[in-house]
């Protein structure tokens, strides 16, 4: 287990936590390991941090929960991504091509 | 945009109605969270008990992440209120004792709080009710050392012609009408006014017209006729009959005509300086002649635009230097320095200081109650040391604890506050009832948006000086105290706080101790004054005269022996007289009279007079020390004599005053007046003032409305309507009025005094109480946390005497730090206080030794109770105990 993880840039935790949901529906743990997988590590999102964000995106409307049976058996709260969620997480993309873009100009000039 | 606001919306009526339910969702996803985490390392390798450590120590507990996700809710904030709010009212509930002694002391604090601001904002803050009221200002002067001597019509109509500061510059004065309607007389209280008066004002009138030029007799067609009624007198003689405008009624037995009405919302407030009352129900036109001299009449009149009252007032001096050059012979040896003043400030110029010193006093009542209820909740927030040394260990941060700390004491203040309103408003009821004169504008004295606005703000500033202390201390929410199975004796830190606090209590409750004491001081000198008169016993009534019908003071004289011939005969009447005015009465201070010896050139001395019948000195008991009283025969032949007090005679004659000659009144040409009698001290002007002499003439020196002096087992009501109907059979056509005892002069005399001293008194009394309260509470704490102590000192061999001494001899050296601090402060603010007291000097060394002695006794009392429990702690079971 990679003990090395990044610190989050602001904000960007939503945008994970959407484009994790685009793919399919998951439960709070599911998304989390998801993250780690992708980026190799790089994100290792705590329960503190998760859940929290979790919850105001539901609450903004972007994602939505609901109750069901995981596949070995157990009661968990699977969330999927809204429609106003998805517009949110294209808006969110197109910003962070914009800083991406930016910052990769300012690094190799 | 609608939708988004729909759904927060939604969410925000959620997490207060479903709070529970997601609490519990939130539960059961955190726990599968943790179960998957759990599995996913039990699948790598681990076991059971070991993964689930390690994934609670790598996620830092569970509280925290659902503190922290709880908070995202919209909502959370006021939902957490309400929780502390629920927390709080249950803590109350526990120990209601505390609850109920914090309330009330609040709400003491806080009623009487809002009742002072009440009175003090409608008093001396609040605008008055005339349009641009900030720039009406009253004039006045000071002759010879008299003070509100008023203006000359002379002066006031210069100053009309040619001030560049001041507009509309109006006369006014204070005098009565005998109103007769249909054949019955009333006497109301009335102002003779200038045309300018009633606009500068800002009155309109509701019926008919205002005075203006056709009113002054001065003008080629004015005629002075015309009178304005009140809008209550029209309704209550006229019958609100709008067609009574262009009616002639008579007034003081002339016949004048009705010109207009004024509107029911027009308030006269005008200062007692102008003799105006509040209740002026008659107004009569009057000129200013630029011909006449005499002083005293008020002037009220407007700042121009722009000015300034300095402005205004070093125009007037420029005027003042005007005068003296151009009529030398009258104001020759400065003998008038003249004033000018805001309106607002000159109605309350008397009451002031007084309501400032109250004001002062009830400030501090709450200060002690607050510093009184941070003691009690620190005492008992030690026991709950540990439950909040728990709360902080399960992940509450410390502005959480603070927070919920600050919102109980709140909560216990926002209780105080309503039932602050409610006494405040109790308290002014008290107030109407204890004053029996009235303040000035006290028929706008009221509870408003204003005052609810100060309460909000007082009762917020309590529930922080209660809570913050209590909060931050335990907020620091020692680990130790779990550690401990049980607090042992408190921490030192905390004690030096607690102690700290009731050395401030006991500090701020000595200084409104000492003022009452001085006040109680003052009022009893007061009514131990010597008058120089024995009021008891003895009935007044004023007897006003036609002075037209009765154009001869020979035919007054006559109708005066008349009456009182036929009140010396009803049953019950031991003796009566006349003499005016009554001690004590208002206008008084009118009656200030130039004296001097016949053919001595100096300015003089001044003293009260007094008009008097035969034998009025002997009816009211006045001691003559030497020669006699006036006689029936002294009147018939008009004797140029008078009587005076031993002031004067000592001042004037120390050899002996009988049969000199001396001048009074009107200047060294009058006449001189030969001395027949001399009275011990009277005092009849100002109770508190034993340094103005006074003189008796006959009336017939001095012809007003004279005041029946009866000596009477009859009570003044029963007496009344017999008075009402001999003056009516004598044929006076006017009605006698205030049939009181003389008593009540006096009294009324004192009312300012008294009140003072009752506000105060009860006041001091509650902040010493409180912290008698304080002492006990916080004494009884530290002893019950101490009593494992105790026990050990006691099993080590102490004698249950030397604890008693250890806990009583704390309680005493808490309280004479507080005094010695509150002491100090006491002496700097009773130097405020002088201009209040009577025959007391502010460093009274008798009140200072009574109001420590009175803090030493409580000291005492309030530790004696935990002082013994301590020397009974019983060894066995202190050290058993856990």
């Amino acid at each position: 287990m990679p003990e090395r993880s990044t610190e989050l840039l602001k904000g960007t935790l939503d945008l994970l936590i959407l484009r994790t949901l685009e793919l399919a529906p998951r439960h709070g743990a599911a998304i989390a390991e998801r993250i780690a997988q992708t980026t190799r590590g790089t994100f290792q999102i705590k329960a503190g941090s998760l859940f929290p964000a979790l919850h105001r995106l539901e609450q903004e409307g972007w994602i939505e929960g609901a109750w069901e049976v995981s596949a070995d058996g157990r009661r968990v709260k699977s969330y999927t991504l809204t429609r106003s969620g998805r517009k949110q997480l294209q808006a969110e993309k197109a910003t962070w091509g914009r800083i991406a873009a930016a910052m990769a100009q300012v690094l190799e000039s | 945009m609608a939708r988004r606001l729909l759904r927060r919306l939604s969410s925000f009526l959620r997490t207060f109605v479903r709070g529970l339910q997601l609490d519990r969702e939130l539960d059961d996803e955190l726990r599968a969270y943790l179960d998957h985490e759990i599995a996913r390392r039990v699948a790598a390798g681990s076991s059971a008990a070991e993964a689930r450590r390690l994934v609670l120590a790598e996620e830092g507990g569970i509280e925290p992440i659902k503190e922290r996700t709880r908070a995202v809710r919209f909502g959370f904030g006021l939902a957490t209120v309400l929780q502390d709010l629920r927390y709080g009212a249950r803590s109350m509930a526990r120990s209601p004792g505390f609850a109920l002694v914090a309330c009330l002391t609040l709400a003491l604090g806080i009623g009487a709080n809002v009742a002072m601001f009440t009175v003090m904002r409608s008093v001396l803050w609040r605008p008055l009710p005339y349009a641009d009221g900030e720039r009406l200002v009253i004039l006045d002067s000071t002759w010879r050392g008299l003070p509100h001597a008023g203006l000359s019509p002379r002066e006031i109509s210069d100053l009309r012609r040619d001030s560049r500061t001041l507009s509309h510059l109006a006369v006014v004065n204070g005098v009565g009408a005998h109103v007769e309607i249909d054949g019955e007389v009333e006497f109301v209280p009335a102002a003779s006014v200038s045309a300018d008066l009633l606009p500068s004002l800002g009155a309109r009138p509701a019926h008919g017209r205002l005075f203006d030029a056709r009113d002054d007799s001065l003008h080629p067609d004015g005629q002075v006729r015309s009178v304005i009624f009140s809008d209550a007198l029209w309704r209550q003689r006229l019958g609100a009959d709008p067609g009574a405008i262009g009616r002639w009624i008579t007034v003081n037995n002339t016949p004048r005509q009705l010109i207009g009405v004024l509107p029911a919302d027009f308030q006269v407030f005008l200062p007692a300086s102008t003799s105006v009352q509040e209740a002026t129900h008659v107004w009569f036109p009057t000129s200013i002649n630029p011909a006449e001299n005499f002083r005293g009449n008020g002037a009220i009149g407007r700042l121009r635009a722009g000015v300034t009252l300095d402005d205004a007032r070093r125009e007037l001096e420029v005027f003042a230097a005007r005068f003296a050059s151009d009529r030398p012979e009258i104001y020759r040896d400065a003998a008038a320095t003249f004033r000018v003043d805001a309106l607002r400030q000159a109605l309350a110029a008397d009451i002031d200081a007084g309501l400032w010193m109250l004001g002062a006093a009830v400030a501090f009542v709450l200060l002690v109650s607050c510093v009184n209820i941070a003691n009690l909740t620190l005492a008992r927030s030690s026991g709950r040391a540990r439950e909040l040394a728990v709360r902080r260990a399960l992940g509450a941060t410390r502005v959480r604890i603070v927070r919920q700390l600050l919102t109980e004491s709140l909560l216990l203040a926002a209780i105080g506050g309503a039932g602050g309103l409610v006494i405040g408003r109790l308290g002014l009821q008290l107030l109407d009832w204890l004053r029996t004169t009235d303040l000035p504008r006290q028929s706008q004295v009221g509870l408003d948006g204003q005052v609810t606005l100060f309460s909000i703000g007082i009762t917020l500033a309590a529930g922080v000086i209660c809570g913050v202390l209590p909060a931050f201390r335990f907020a620091a929410g020692d680990a130790q105290a779990l550690k401990a199975g049980r607090a042992d004796s408190p921490a030192r830190g905390q004690r030096r706080l607690q102690r700290g606090l009731v050395i401030a209590e006991i500090a701020l409750s000595i200084v409104p101790l000492v003022a009452a004491g001085l006040m109680v001081r003052s009022f009893v000198n007061l009514t131990q004054a010597p008058l120089g008169f024995r009021p008891d016993g003895i009935v007044t009534a004023w007897m006003p005269l036609s002075f037209r019908q009765f154009s001869d003071v020979d035919a007054r004289v006559r109708v005066h022996a008349a009456v009182l011939d036929r009140i010396r005969e009803l049953p019950g009447v031991h003796d009566v007289s006349a003499a005016s005015p009554p001690p004590f009465h208002d206008f008084q201070v009118q009656m200030l009279e130039r004296y001097g010896r016949a053919g001595d050139t100096g300015p003089g001395s001044h003293a009260t007079r007094q008009s008097a019948l035969p034998g009025y000195l002997r009816v009211v008991g006045t001691r003559l020390v030497a020669g006699r009283e006036f006689t029936d025969d002294d009147l018939r032949h008009k004797r140029q004599v008078v009587i005076i007090d031993e002031r004067i005679a000592r001042e004037l004659w120390p050899s002996g005053a009988i049969g000199q000659q001396m001048w009074v009144g009107a200047g060294r040409r009058a006449s001189p007046l030969e001395v027949i009698g001399v009275t011990e001290p009277v005092r009849v002007a100002n109770i508190g003032d034993d340094s103005t002499p006074h003189l008796f003439v006959p009336y017939h020196k001095f012809t007003i409305d004279m005041v029946l002096a009866i000596r009477t087992d009859t009570p003044a009501e029963a007496l009344a309507p017999v008075l009402k109907r001999i003056a009516a059979e004598a044929g006076t056509s006017r009605a006698v009025m205030d049939v009181w005892p003389l008593r009540d002069y006096v009294d009324k005399s004192m009312a300012d005094t008294r009140f003072m001293m009752l506000v105060l008194t009860a006041f001091a009394g509650l902040s010493m109480l409180l912290a008698a309260i304080g002492l006990y509470g916080t004494l009884s704490y530290l002893t019950s946390q101490r009593s494992r102590e105790f026990g050990v000192r006691l099993a080590l061999g102490a004698s249950s005497r030397q604890i008693l001494r250890l806990v009583a001899g704390e309680g005493v050296v808490l309280t004479a730090i507080g005094a010695a601090a509150g002491l100090a402060g006491a002496i700097a603010a009773a130097r405020a206080l002088r201009g209040l007291l009577y025959g007391v000097e502010p460093l009274d060394p008798a009140t200072l030794a009574a109001v420590t002695a009175a803090v030493a006794v409580l000291a005492v009392l309030a530790s004696l109770k935990p002082a013994w429990s301590a020397s009974r702690v019983d060894p066995t079971r202190a050290l058993r105990a856990d």
